[in-house]
């Protein structure tokens, strides 16, 4: 150890293996304390003590400075590569203003005037703030608020989950007019959410797992593995939608029938589901009642529903069998047994379950 | 996010805890941290000369399961013309070529159980135990396996523990 080099460091042990002092970083000096644990003279076991700011600085650095202390083989190495470390974090480093009084007290006078109990959350920080509000039919939404520090000279950025994507985002001077556009838009899509709430009381979902307010899409279950997947038009919720049917083939073409000869009834004054209902000629089964029966739509091959963003979509076309499995399941199966026969890039192969015949294709 | 395989095998653990099997006394994880080694105990049918014992079989789980089947062997010792007396190998077509992903190791284990009371000898492992069966001594064979299991598989599970 050479004292000329470190004018501010001292062993603070007889073997010379601890040192304790001030690291002089941009002309800021950090107390540190470096303490060997045992007598081995590598780096790998020290224990590194700082003071808070030091502390401030390394934290997220910590797998730089293990393999620092890793690599340097004595101590004046080690110290001149952890100053190296801190300049390079003082420099990336880029301090926040803070925002100013007028910041403060016009939040403050904007919250009084919104009233308060619309206040569902506030971060610590005061620059993120969530407004709750009710619709008319008593629907809970959210409105996510992100203040820019020069505010009021600055915009608000609003943000909330409504199913248009060129609305949900929205710039306001005032959380007040914030509150009045988005109970304006939250209005405009009465009817799209009384179709899908409709939907989602009284069948049994499989996807989307939560639906979003921001969310058209339903995945219905039918029973026997089978279901139907409807998207609510978003400007004329209570028109005919679309749909794709999914399951074991000599189920789902009955259903295309009768859709084929029923499908002029579409009544406008019944809700989306009824209107399924009444021309599937079948009701929807709830989770509830499906609970007893042991409808399950899961994977046979992976024994989950959701897999990289895929749900089982192929099926057995044995009808006691059924059994739904996901595309990337069922090919990487079929790929791995050898009786499997390949044409172009379909594989024809044998259910795990049943033995019959089943084939499925790469995704395209 | 948990992989694919561990989550099946979570499934197949909370199946199986759900509805415990009385024919196979335990099926888990031998440790918290790697979920791809498996211990089961299977328990010897009544009324056969394995009846009365425990065995403790080591499930070796592939990453790609279950498009490949789980290997599968005896560490408590066990006589039977298909399970080699010395390694504890199986020999049973659904571990190897008739595997399909709708088994699961509960299944398994109790497909191997019933190979317990069935045995195959045209494809033994276990010559001694086979050539009883293929002469029609019947009776020479009950006793041999009798004795084994009497020696090895009745109270004498925990020493065989921690073995691999």
């Amino acid at each position: 150890m050479n004292p000329e080099k470190f004018p501010l460091l001292s062993p603070i042990d007889l073997e010379g293996l601890s040192y304790c002092g001030f690291i002089t970083v941009k002309g800021q000096e950090l107390f540190f304390q470096f303490q060997h644990e045992d007598s081995n003279l590598t780096l790998r076991n020290v224990k590194l003590y700082g003071c808070p700011n030091l502390k401030r600085l390394l934290h997220g650095h910590e797998n730089a400075l293990q393999q620092r202390l890793e690599q340097c083989t004595n101590f004046s190495e080690f110290f001149l590569d952890l100053k190296d470390l801190l300049e390079f974090i003082m420099i990336s480093e880029k301090p926040e203003p803070m925002p100013t009084g007028r910041y403060y007290l016009s939040l403050l006078s904007e919250l009084n005037s919104i009233g308060w109990e619309k206040l569902e959350i506030l971060d610590p920080s005061l620059r993120n703030l969530t407004l709750k509000l009710s619709d008319s039919s008593s629907r809970k939404h959210s409105i996510h608020i992100s203040i820019p520090t020069s505010y009021p000279h600055a915009l608000l950025n609003a943000r909330a989950d409504i199913p248009s994507i060129s609305m949900t985002q929205f710039q306001a001077t005032n959380l007040k007019d914030v509150i009045n556009y988005y109970s304006k838009e939250f209005g405009n899509f009465q009817e799209v959410w009384a179709m899908l709430d409709d939907i989602d009381l009284n069948t049994w979902v499989l996807e989307p797992d939560k639906p979003k307010r921001s969310d058209l899409m339903r995945r219905i279950a039918l029973g026997n593995h089978c279901s139907l997947k409807i998207e609510i038009d978003v400007n004329h919720p209570r028109r005919e939608c679309q749909y794709e049917l999914f399951g074991t083939e000599s189920l789902i073409v009955p259903l295309h029938i009768k859709i084929a000869k029923n499908w002029n009834n579409w009544d406008i004054n019944l809700t989306v589901r009824r209107n399924f209902e009444n021309i599937l000629e079948i009701t929807f089964p709830t989770f509830q009642t499906s609970l007893s029966s042991d409808i399950n739509f899961d994977c046979g091959i992976c024994y989950s529903y959701h897999f990289e963003s895929t749900i089982p979509d192929q099926s057995c076309n044995n009808n006691k069998c059924g059994q739904s499995f996901h595309r990337v399941c069922l090919y990487s199966w079929l790929q791995a047994i050898p009786s499997t026969k390949k044409n172009f890039n379909t594989l024809i192969g044998n259910c795990p379950y049943c033995n019959d015949v089943i084939s499925t294709t790469r995704e395209q | 996010m948990v992989d694919p395989v561990s989550r099946r095998l979570i499934k197949e653990l909370k199946d199986y805890q759900k509805e415990p099997n009385p024919d196979l006394a335990e099926l888990s994880p031998v440790s918290d941290d790697n979920i791809l080694i498996w211990k089961a105990v299977l328990r010897g049918e009544v009324d056969t000369p394995y009846e009365g014992g425990n065995w403790i079989l080591r499930i070796e789980i592939p990453k790609t399961y279950p498009i490949h089947p789980p290997k599968i062997k005896f560490l408590t010792k066990i006589c039977h013309p298909n399970i080699s007396f010395k390694t504890g190998e199986i020999c049973l077509d659904i571990l190897k070529t008739a595997w399909s992903p709708a088994w699961t190791l509960q299944s398994a284990c109790m497909a191997i159980r019933l190979l317990l009371s069935n045995p195959e000898p045209t494809s033994p492992l276990n010559c001694d135990a086979a050539n009883l069966l293929r002469c029609g001594d019947f009776m020479g064979y009950e006793s041999l396996v009798r004795m084994y299991t009497q020696l090895f598989a009745i109270n004498q599970s925990s020493e065989y523990e921690g073995t691999s």
